[in-house]
């Protein structure tokens, strides 16, 4: 075989095998639907009847009933926010959970007062083996807190300027904000009762804001109460619940995936399809037809 | 080769290998632990430092908050011996707070009407302060030993402890220094009341206030005239403000007010407030008692000599005719869309208009409001986002007349899914080239549905359709051609309802698709190779076409015998192949193996004449080359390669 040839030929299965081992390598990015360790979705999304969207613009056009979680790790379009603020003004429910996000950029576009605080909501006492997993055990009565005994939270923040009304769910009196991040409360740094998960109305439609986007991770999602608050959730949107994927943290292995998924994507539109089967009829027929000169040998005359 | 081989593929194998592996194992930067990894730890010492946010909230005097701390000091999951101290120091704290809630309220009750110069009903409320100061004392002092003790057990007032703790620690026991001192200011406070209600007695004129009602027993509703007097010292205090209260329910209640006459005599008219009880069927009437009060305090200014006076209590007994009330409520209901609650109030007492109020499960506001007699129908609006479970309601039906309150409590089912259904007509396989056609109907309940909004998603395609009257749809969407042949594909269904439902409807439907092209490309693949194969089997097995008479057997050769003779006969044989293989390319027609040489020539009528005649010497020749006895020279073999040269130019390249 010529040198050349066996570059070629090498380039190729390189490539191919790249793509499969990227294809097929398990997903363990936080929040992915397809990723089943503990910060992935999928058993969430599997038991909870959860659908994961990969693009805002795609969201019902009968909202009533319907539910998105937003996780917005990533910045927003314009288009994006204006797809969120439509599906909400339309009767949808926004259930925006964040911690150290782009929210704030979220509820500063829908117009609402209410802010993530960004800072580390810490409870020494009232935890989950650590003070970075507090234990909710506040809640109003509330459709979303039906039966819900208490949530753990894990790494999470507070909201902020929330309306008395407008709470869902409190930390513990021992919780406290972590401005400085030293891991202790000092003077001046807030302590108390801090809302954790409210509630907002807009249009026709309503916002829930949770103080913490990983409740949503396979891991804390499988806690009674966590478990419970998202039963409730999927109570609430039988038109359909649904997760966004396109504000999900960034990462090579998805980016890798996303272009294998394009490269697919491409191949099964009319033209790649076309392009395909053009390739292979070559590949394919190149060898007879390579095979038969003599058949056009025969001059005329 | 193969070294070289090696040498590249090992390293550009590692290096692809390399490249991949930040794209699979890139670290997380979200802020979150795995749960199962974080291992319990209790910190003793954080934990007794949590107290210091109960006694700061003590000293200021915010006894809920402190009361929830406590609350709270019982949830964390603790090892059975730090409970057993955590549960007996909570105790101690849940005391301090009830004394020192108490003490603050006695003394502040105890301002307030020496304030109001009740001075006399003041001194029973200082002579409890005084016995709650000594609780608070001992429970200060119990629960500070207590917190040493823990503190060094903890290793908490060490000098060892931790920079961090040690502060704490101080915070804790400055919190303990600021209890004492509050209750040393509570001391203070109660020594200066109760001078200044000694001081009230002794300067204050004290006066007398009586209460007379007509009867003893009275129907709730009932209109009835209260008398009494005021006196300071057997005098009559004319043009001063008595109040009427009732202290039955939670709170003081003003009934009535009226303003002395000359002769310190006061008249007023009050109505009996009604009663609340459940219904019972064999019970006509209920009676319960009533505390009625007369109330003066000297207005600031106005009286600055006189002492404040309450009556003696006059208990009345208060009769009234339960109430039953009756109720019908949907059995299911949605969220966000109104019922009607229907109902009847039936009561011998009459059926005068009262006010209804309906609560929904433990909220405090009522969700509907109104007035009604007798029967009544009252719109109830559901909470949108209320979960899709079962509630309750508890409607109230306020006293009216002789009619007492009564209130009944309801069971509420909340379904999420309204009753609407569709009815789907589609072709159960679709060929992918063609829209998908669908059409349906859509009820709620068993009524068709008209104007309800249909939204049907099939791949990547949506529609938005309209119902008729009669609530049929129909619509077209277009298809898109995938890689599968033969699948699956779900229809989803939205339906929208009319009339300001709050709810859409979501359902699905499979659709089962075929791709022509996709299974076009498959059967190309699997034939075109078919195909290939067979291509290659004729053109190693040749054939005469037409067949071959018989011949001899011994006279019979086969294509392979002919090119392996040695010598000039070989040359002569090779000729001879050489000759077959341009006859057979351009004629088709293959030699088989039982052909003879003959009749192989016979069968080649379809050659040019000027390719026969040579290719018929050349048969011959080889005939001799293969069965005849005498020896070929060498311009045999030339003869034949110069005759199978003509043949070949001939059949390749034609007659110039």
């Amino acid at each position: 075989m010529a040198l050349h040839k066996f570059l070629l030929l090498l380039a190729l299965v390189l490539v191919l095998t790249l793509a499969v081992v990227v294809w097929f390598v398990p997903s363990n990015e936080d929040f992915r639907a397809e990723n089943d360790y503990w910060n992935g979705t999928a058993s969430l999304l599997a038991e909870s009847g959860i659908q994961p969207v990969d693009s805002l613009s795609g969201l019902p056009d009968f909202p009533n009933g319907a539910t998105i979680i937003l996780i917005p790790y990533t910045d927003f379009q314009p288009a994006e926010l204006e797809s969120v603020k439509g599906f909400i003004s339309r009767g949808g429910t926004l259930v925006l959970a964040d911690d150290y996000g782009n929210g704030n950029r979220v509820l500063e576009y829908l117009g609402l007062k209410a802010r993530f605080s960004r800072q580390a909501l810490l409870d020494p006492l009232s935890n989950y083996n650590s003070q970075w997993f507090p234990r909710i055990i506040h809640f109003t009565d509330n459709f979303l807190t039906h039966q819900v005994e208490e949530l753990v939270f894990n790494h999470a923040t507070s909201l902020a300027d929330i309306a008395s009304d407008e709470i869902i769910a409190q930390s513990s009196m021992f919780s406290f904000l972590d401005a400085n991040n030293n891991q202790n409360w000092d003077e001046g740094e807030a302590t108390g009762r801090m809302p954790v998960i409210s509630r907002h109305s807009l249009g026709k439609g309503q916002i829930i804001l949770i103080a913490d986007a990983s409740i949503f991770i396979n891991s804390m999602s499988e806690m009674p109460g966590n478990r419970r608050l998202l039963t409730n959730l999927a109570g609430i949107s039988p038109a359909g619940l649904y997760l966004d994927q396109s504000h999900l943290p960034p990462s090579n292995l998805h980016q890798a995936k996303n272009t294998l998924a394009a490269t697919r994507s491409l191949l099964t539109k009319p033209l790649g399809l076309l392009l395909l089967m053009v390739l292979a009829f070559a590949l394919t027929l190149f060898p007879l037809w390579h095979h038969r000169p003599l058949s056009r040998e025969r001059s005329p005359s | 080769m193969k070294k070289v081989i090696l040498f590249i593929l090992i390293p550009v194998l590692l290096g692809g290998l390399l490249l991949t592996l930040p794209v699979l194992a890139q670290p997380s930067r979200v802020p979150h632990e795995n749960p199962s990894r974080v291992s319990a730890t209790t910190d003793t010492a954080a934990l007794l430092l949590q107290y210091s946010n109960i006694f700061y909230n003590i000293n200021r005097k915010e006894y809920n908050n402190a009361r929830n701390l406590v609350g709270e000091m019982s949830q964390p999951e603790l090892p059975a011996d730090l409970r057993y101290l955590v549960d007996q120091y909570n105790e101690l704290c849940r005391q301090l707070i009830h004394v020192i809630n108490s003490l603050d309220a006695a003394l502040t009750e105890a301002t307030r009407l020496i304030e109001e110069k009740h001075s006399d009903a003041a001194i029973p409320l200082l002579a409890d302060a005084e016995v709650l100061m000594e609780d608070a004392g001992m429970v200060t002092t119990e629960i500070d030993a207590a917190t040493q003790q823990m503190a060094r057990m903890t290793g908490l007032s060490a000098d060892a402890a931790p920079a961090q703790y040690k502060e704490r620690y101080d915070r804790l026991m400055n919190s303990l220094q600021q209890l004492k001192r509050l209750t040393e200011e509570f001391r203070i406070l109660q020594q200066t009341l109760l001078q200044s209600q000694l001081k009230q007695q002794a300067e204050l004129v004290p006066t007398r206030l009586t209460l007379a009602v007509p009867d003893a027993s009275f129907f709730s509703g009932d209109n009835i005239t209260v008398t009494g007097l005021l006196s300071s010292n057997g005098r009559a205090l004319a043009n001063r403000r008595i109040a009427i209260i009732t202290d039955n329910i939670t709170d003081n209640i003003t009934l009535a007010t009226a303003d002395t006459d000359p002769n310190g005599a006061y008249t007023t008219d009050i109505i009996i407030p009604g009663k609340w009880s459940q219904y019972y069927n064999d019970r006509e009437h209920f009676t319960a008692p009533l505390v009625l009060r007369a109330n003066f305090t000297p207005v600031p200014g106005n009286d600055p000599n006189l002492s404040a006076s309450e009556s003696p209590p006059v208990s009345i007994d208060v009769s009234f005719y339960p109430t039953r009330l009756d109720l019908s409520v949907p059995d299911n209901v949605y969220p966000g869309v109104p019922f009607f609650l229907n109902g009847q109030i039936i009561s011998r007492g009459g059926t005068s208009e009262r006010g209804i109020q309906i609560l929904l499960d433990d909220n405090e506001y009522p969700i509907a409001t109104q007035n009604a007699t007798g029967s009544f129908s009252i719109e109830v609006n559901t909470p949108p986002q209320i979960s899709a479970d079962e509630h309750y309601l508890t409607i109230f039906a306020e006293p009216a007349g002789r009619s007492g309150g009564t209130s009944v409590k309801q069971k509420l089912l909340i379904l999420r899914q309204l009753p609407v259904r569709v009815d789907i007509q589609v072709a159960p396989l679709v060929v992918l080239s063609r829209p998908l056609s669908i059409s349906g109907q859509v009820y709620y309940g068993n009524q068709p549905m008209p104007d309800a909004g249909v939204m049907i998603q099939w791949q990547n395609s949506a529609s938005i359709v309209n119902t008729d009257h009669d609530g049929t749809f129909t619509a077209s969407l277009p298809t898109s051609i995938g890689i599968s042949i033969f699948y699956r594909q779900d229809i989803e269904i939205t339906v929208q309802p009319t009339g300001g439902l709050p709810l859409s409807t979501r359902l699905t439907h499979p659709v089962f698709t075929v791709n022509p092209l996709t299974l076009f490309f498959l059967l190309v693949l699997i034939i075109a190779p078919l195909l290939r194969a067979r291509r290659t089997r004729r053109l190693s097995a040749p054939q005469i076409i037409p067949a071959a008479t018989s011949m001899p057997a011994h006279l019979s050769i086969t294509p392979a015998e002919i090119a392996v003779k040695p010598g000039f006969a070989g040359r002569i044989c090779a000729a001879y192949r050489n000759s077959l293989r341009a006859i057979e390319a351009s004629t088709g027609t293959f030699m088989s193996p039982p052909t003879t040489l003959q009749e192989f020539l016979g069968a080649t009528t379809a050659i040019p004449a000027p390719a026969s005649q040579p290719f018929t010497a050349l048969t011959n020749l080889t005939e001799a080359a293969l069965y005849s006895a005498c020896e070929l020279d060498e311009d045999a073999a030339v003869r034949a390669e110069k005759l199978a040269s003509v043949v070949q130019k001939e059949l390749y390249h034609g007659t110039p």
